[in-house]
């Protein structure tokens, strides 16, 4: 079957429209709203994986991952830090009552 | 892939840095205290915020006081040496043990408001409402009786 273009019959037809029909407003917006709302209904579900993939493939990616792991390690840091002073702190106010108290060992 | 790693590579590296920076930075004071020769007196300094000269005179109290305590700790320690020998030796009760059992509590006695004694001076080193936060401490801490003022048995 030859292709339409090259039938001579519908060349001719088409040469002899006028062409000077406007086109609605927003005509070329709905048209690509209209191919994005296809292409999602038609898309299969992504795994995991190839969501990974597709997210880490984004540029604003990066940036927004490193901020997310460089604020949990502030985070991370801040929290043993307390923990750990809060520890320290405790061990050498008793070593301080055991030093000055000669009874601590076997209280009265 | 190769990305993904790269990103959550440096991510967790950053993380980890900034992590260990600020739990160095935080527990500073912490660590320089435990690296002193005697970290429960750095503490002291540290937690009633001790000038070096009021340090100084703590310290110099402290080193009297433990001296007296040692040489108190050693009369307490041979008395009661003496009132173990004295109770398993005699089945009842005898003058002698009764005196040697007075004589340890007013050893007991005497060390207790030695230590109180100590407290006090070294409270008056202090900043006036440290010092009053000392004795609150001390109270808890030191003084070993029921906070309600009442004894065990008695309940």
């Amino acid at each position: 079957m030859k292709p339409a273009h090259h039938d001579p019959e519908l060349r001719q037809l088409l040469r002899a429209w006028p062409g000077n029909a406007s086109l609605p407003p927003r005509f070329r917006a709905g048209v690509w709203q209209r191919i994005t709302t296809a292409e999602r209904v038609a898309a299969p579900a992504l795994s995991l994986p190839a969501w990974l993939a597709n997210w880490f493939a984004q540029p604003a990616c990066a940036p927004v991952c490193t901020a997310v792991l460089l604020f949990a390690g502030l985070g991370t840091g801040y929290y043993w830090a307390g923990h750990a002073a809060a520890r320290w702190e405790a061990q050498l106010s008793s070593q301080y009552a055991a030093s000055i108290n000669p009874y601590a060992a076997t209280p009265p | 892939m190769k990305r993904l790693v790269t990103i959550l590579f440096l991510g967790l590296a950053l993380g980890g840095l900034a992590g260990t920076g600020v739990y160095l930075a935080r527990t500073t004071p912490e660590r320089a205290m435990l690296c002193c020769p005697k970290p429960e007196q750095a503490w002291l300094q540290h937690e009633f915020q001790l000038t070096d000269a009021q340090f100084a005179r703590v310290q110099k109290l402290e080193t009297q006081y433990q001296a007296e305590c040692q040489e108190r700790c050693r009369r307490v320690n041979s008395t009661n040496d003496l009132v173990r020998r004295q109770f398993t030796s005699h089945a009842a009760s005898t003058p002698e043990l009764e005196r040697l059992l007075a004589c340890a509590a007013q050893l007991r006695a005497d060390c207790q408001l030695r230590m109180l004694e100590y407290c006090y001076a070294v409270s008056r080193e202090m900043p006036p409402d440290q010092g009053q936060r000392y004795l609150n401490w001390v109270c808890d801490q030191v003084l070993t009786m029921p906070r309600d003022g009442t004894m065990m048995h008695a309940k």
